[in-house]
């Protein structure tokens, strides 16, 4: 199969191009490196990117910005962060994907563990990451020719304790080499409209 | 208590105000109707709707725009129209509300059936509906003073049959009243973080 996987080189998303590697030719998409760079923020961009690529079999996304900051102080904007990069970034690449998706191919979105468990501080990442689920759990009914889009909700990454340990306090944190598994599955799978759990 | 009802004149809301009207003094906001009018997509609208209200014990929103259409010819735009308006809308309510809100006060938001059943044309609903809950449970941990904050998920109601029945055949339409009631258990109970889903089998 042919994958490429966007946030290749951050934590989770290196660890799911490695798993995916041993199996797939994996074109690795990232905001600065990579093979390939984008902003998923911006549609046009996205589009762009899969017209260079051409027709794949699956598509990753391990990348999105939101916004870490307590409820009292939260403002519109700061919803917007995550409501543009990570829910709208990662919908801009599962709408642009649609066209260039062999029959069967797959969309992997994710979200995050706060979606179910909620951490102070995190209320404008619970927002965007629940809309990530609902979008896929819509998606999944009307996707066309096979195609199957799933989601991953990781727990905190080991790799990724000493930036946000402290929000994660209690959480059991995961090898990201863990997290990309739920990936694979996704990829090399049957199903949709799912989220795995990564935790 | 006294209570604002924002979206005040939809199938929902109407039955929200003859239900909490019972026992509770209701403020009535709408779009363009009730006692006083807002655009929440605006939180200076917002800002200045609570300013005049003054302190409340509970505030209730059934209101939001959501845009409808295939997934294969959905825009970013067309996605946008839900999230500033039935997602960012309902969430500055919440965020101005924190202030306005007597201690133990409560803030009820409304989500849909199609957070868990996705329906055709839906994807734009599903997300946003499923991003209001997420706001409600995130928000629900870090209320200060034994504020409250809930949703409720109704389906399909029975008034709406004319508009919406054609999207949702198969799902069994309820009464706007007992709809309403989910709402009720919401500003006069003391749950926080949960989702009433009025009309599923729970």
């Amino acid at each position: 199969m042919k994958v490429m996987v966007i946030g290749a080189t951050g934590t989770i998303g290196s660890a799911v191009a490695r798993e995916l590697a041993q199996r797939h030719e994996v074109i690795t998409v990232g905001s600065r490196s990579g093979q390939h760079q984008v902003n998923i923020e911006d549609f046009a961009q996205v589009k762009r990117l899969f017209a260079q690529s051409g027709n794949l079999d699956a598509v990753v996304v391990a990348a999105g910005a939101l916004h870490v900051g307590p409820l009292s102080q939260l403002t519109p904007e700061h919803f917007h962060v995550g409501l543009k990069g990570k829910l709208m970034g990662q919908v801009n690449v599962a709408m642009a994907a649609q066209q260039y998706l062999n029959d069967g191919g797959s969309i992997t979105l994710t979200s995050g563990i706060d979606t179910d468990h909620p951490i102070r501080g995190a209320v404008a990442a619970s927002t965007a990451n629940a809309g990530v689920q609902g979008f896929v759990r819509a998606a999944a009914i009307e996707l066309p020719r096979g195609l199957r889009i799933n989601a991953v909700s990781p727990t905190v990454m080991q790799e990724s304790l000493h930036l946000f340990g402290d929000l994660f306090t209690g959480f059991e944190p995961i090898a990201a080499s863990r997290a990309a598994l739920a990936y694979a599955r996704c990829v090399d799978g049957a199903q949709t409209g799912q989220v795995y759990k990564a935790w | 208590m006294k209570v604002i009802v924002i979206g005040a004149t939809g199938a929902v809301g109407k039955a929200v105000v003859a239900e909490l009207a019972q026992r509770h003094e209701v403020v009535t906001v709408g779009a363009r109707g009730g006692q006083h009018q807002v655009d929440f997509a605006d939180i200076e609208s917002v800002r200045s709707l609570l300013a005049k209200v003054g302190k409340v014990d509970a505030v209730v929103v059934a209101a939001g725009s959501l845009h409808f259409a295939p997934l294969a010819s959905f825009t970013p735009e067309q996605f946008y129209v839900g999230l500033n308006s039935k997602l960012m809308g309902q969430v500055n309510v919440a965020l101005v509300a924190q202030e306005y809100l007597n201690d133990g006060g409560s803030i009820t938001l409304t989500s849909g059936i199609v957070a868990e059943q996705p329906i055709r044309n839906g994807a734009s609903a599903s997300m946003v509906n499923s991003a209001v809950e997420g706001f409600v449970r995130g928000a629900a941990i870090e209320l200060p003073r034994g504020l409250r904050i809930n949703v409720v998920s109704p389906t399909v109601l029975q008034e709406s049959m004319d508009s919406y029945g054609p999207f949702f055949i198969g799902f069994e339409p309820i009464a706007a009243s007992r709809a309403a009631l989910s709402y009720a258990r919401s500003v006069d109970g003391a749950q926080t973080g949960q989702i009433y889903r009025a009309g599923e089998h729970a």
